[in-house]
């Protein structure tokens, strides 16, 4: 899909190349993503493919045909753009901001009417409330939704994106990443993201270049630049805790348990009691009709309180849950930051499982004893 | 003698001020007209890559050239343009020219970088960011130029009558030979009412129709 070969990039006036010799393939439908410390070249060569920056030499091909040869606006219309700072034209609607490259190609304004509530929608944005908002309006999560939204928007087969996440708080960011990752499942774009986070890039990425002073180090899966460093460059890149690392690998539906004892909400007060001492536990999870979670209830609170019918005053909101994309890293951070031991699963809102404390312990420790360590591979 | 001179004052503005005003509003429209015809298209142009390293002497030209007193403006422009209303207009229009050129520069530069290059980012040809992106993001600045330019040109023109461009600057200027102060401050307070209504019309404008995506909309 994307391949750059031997592509150099000397900004003029510097001696050494931001970029040099650049050989890398990215293949369709994946996310490949560039990492590495600050100023090592990533960003210039995101800026290479979609030619903002123009390579001083070397040869790109996308999509088979060389991208040089090419008139740079129409290549650029193929290819979505987001970046840290968003960009999103403060003046213009969020409407207006996503319709910018459907103008562009002069879509109908039925057809780009349509298409802003489906990408709003895709990216959890009520279509209703924020079309006609301004950017000033939005927050920091909301403004790079729309960014997204903006670059999906004539549905390019590539997307170019620049610390997309960066910008925003850790939980508003681990919100992005998975509801992206989620969305990719669905779009199968081919992804150039750029991170200088390990753990971002562990967590999102299909293949990892790894880059240090303008070079290639290492180009390769997750698992294998965790457990087969290239050289001491990587190694030390990846850090001392690859324990903690390979949590960003892991999704929790690898470890969830499915079969967890719930009621219903309209259940009465004796069988859920009797639900919870089958259980072995002191709560249980609640579920309405369609499968979503309500929240927990506690056994001594309805037993105490002798009411026969109404036991779902008694229920308390659950602080957390996870989508089934997050990692275990994300679930162990959720359960460290609100103090509980089980995180609850869910797929578009439909309560599908638990993963605990205790079962994120075991399954690491299985990997490292099944991976056998002369070859440092994981087995995921 | 204070309510005589009152009712001098009246009837000086009654008799000789309209069409002086006229005259005056006539000054300062056109020259400001033609100093924003100018100073925009060339603050545009000097923010384009190709011009961009002109634009530092250019400013640095203007700077100086504001620099100077209006009347040697004026009297530098005596001998080469002669008297009348054309030569006043000229005069008034160099000197009109720089708070547009500056600020029209200075609200295209000012715009964020990243938002400059996620429209290019997309595909959007250079034009078209110029129009759809540039200029409306800058506007609200290249206007205060504009009623920066206007509200000291106003001033200004009372000179142009030294160079027969009449306008309110007669009432002065006459007020000044005749030693008849009631003339002087007819002239002087007509001229300040001008600048301070043409300030407070841009204010509106700034309020009411520039920008108000930058507040939040009910
Ligand atoms: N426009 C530019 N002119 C000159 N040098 C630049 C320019 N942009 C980036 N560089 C230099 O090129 C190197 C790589 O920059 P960049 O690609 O932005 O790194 P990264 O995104 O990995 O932090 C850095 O040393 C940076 O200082
Ligand atoms: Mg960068």
């Amino acid at each position: 899909m994307i391949k750059l070969k031997n592509i150099t990039k000397i900004y003029p006036g510097m001696e050494r190349p931001a970029v040099k010799n650049l050989n890398l393939h990215i293949k369709k439908g994946e996310i490949c993503v560039f990492v590495g410390p600050s100023g090592c070249g990533k960003t210039t060569t995101l800026k290479m493919i979609n030619r903002l920056i123009e390579p001083t030499s070397g040869e790109l091909y996308i999509n088979g045909k060389n991208a040089m040869e090419q008139n740079p606006d129409k290549l650029r219309q193929n290819i979505g753009y987001v970046i840290q700072q968003v960009g999103l034209f403060p003046h213009m609607t969020v409407y207006e901001n996503i319709a910018t490259v459907p103008r562009l190609l002069e879509w109908s304004e039925d057809k780009i009417a349509k298409r802003v509530d489906e990408l709003l929608e895709l990216v959890g944005l009520d279509p209703d409330e924020n079309r006609y908002k301004y950017p000033r309006e939005l927050s920091g999560g909301q403004k790079q939704r729309v960014g997204v939204a903006r670059a999906m928007a004539a549905d390019p087969p590539i997307m170019l994106m620049d610390e997309p996440f960066g910008a925003v708080d850790p939980i508003t960011r681990t919100q992005l990443q998975n509801e992206f990752l989620k969305l990719q499942r669905k779009i199968k774009k081919t992804i150039c993201f750029v991170t200088h986070d390990i753990d971002e890039a562990i967590k999102m990425g299909d293949r990892i270049a790894i880059m240090n002073n303008g070079q290639l180090v290492q180009y390769d899966t997750p698992s294998n630049i965790l457990f087969a460093p290239k050289d001491k460059f990587v190694e030390d890149f990846v850090g001392s805790d690859r324990a903690l690392k390979v949590l960003n690998l892991l999704r929790v539906n690898k470890v969830m348990r499915k079969e967890v004892p719930t009621v219903k909400l309209e259940m009465d007060s004796k069988d859920v009691i009797q639900r919870i001492t089958d259980s072995g536990q002191k709560y249980i999870l609640v579920l309405d009709n369609k499968e979503r979670l309500i929240g927990y209830v506690n056994k001594n609170s309805i037993i105490e309180s002798n009411e026969k019918t109404n036991w779902a005053k008694y229920i308390k909101e659950y602080s957390s849950t996870l989508p089934m994309d997050a990692t275990l890293k994300d679930a162990l951070a959720e359960m460290l930051q609100n103090d509980v031991a089980v995180i609850p699963i869910t797929n578009d809102d439909e309560f599908v499982g638990t993963v605990t404390l205790g079962d994120i312990r075991s399954y690491v420790g299985e990997s490292y004893k099944n991976g056998d360590e002369s070859e440092n591979r994981l087995v995921i | 003698m204070e309510a005589n001179l009152f009712l001098k004052f009246v009837k000086v503005i009654k008799t000789e001020a309209g069409s002086l005003i006229v005259r005056h509003l006539q000054l300062v429209f056109i020259s400001v007209t033609i100093a924003i015809l100018i100073a925009v298209p060339s603050g545009i142009l000097l923010t384009r890559p190709r011009f961009k390293s002109w634009s530092s002497k250019t400013m640095t030209f203007f700077n100086v050239a504001q620099g100077l007193p209006s009347l040697a403006v004026v009297a530098i422009f005596l001998p080469i343009m002669g008297i009348g209303f054309l030569p006043s207009i000229i005069a008034l229009t160099v000197y009109a020219l720089l708070p547009i050129l500056r600020n029209t520069i200075a609200g295209i530069n000012s715009i964020n970088p990243d938002i400059i290059e996620s429209a290019r980012g997309m595909g959007m040809p250079s034009q078209k960011v110029l129009f759809s992106i540039e200029i409306p993001l800058a506007l609200p600045v290249i206007i205060a130029g504009i009623q920066t330019s206007a509200v000291v040109t106003v001033g200004t023109a009372v000179i142009a009558d030294l160079i027969g461009g009449g306008g309110l600057g007669r009432l002065i200027f006459t007020g000044i030979s005749m030693f008849d102060p009631v003339k002087i401050l007819a002239g002087s307070i007509l001229a300040a009412i001008i600048a301070i209504a043409i300030d407070q019309g841009f204010d509106l404008v700034h309020k009411k129709v520039l920008t108000p995506y930058k507040g939040v909309r009910k």
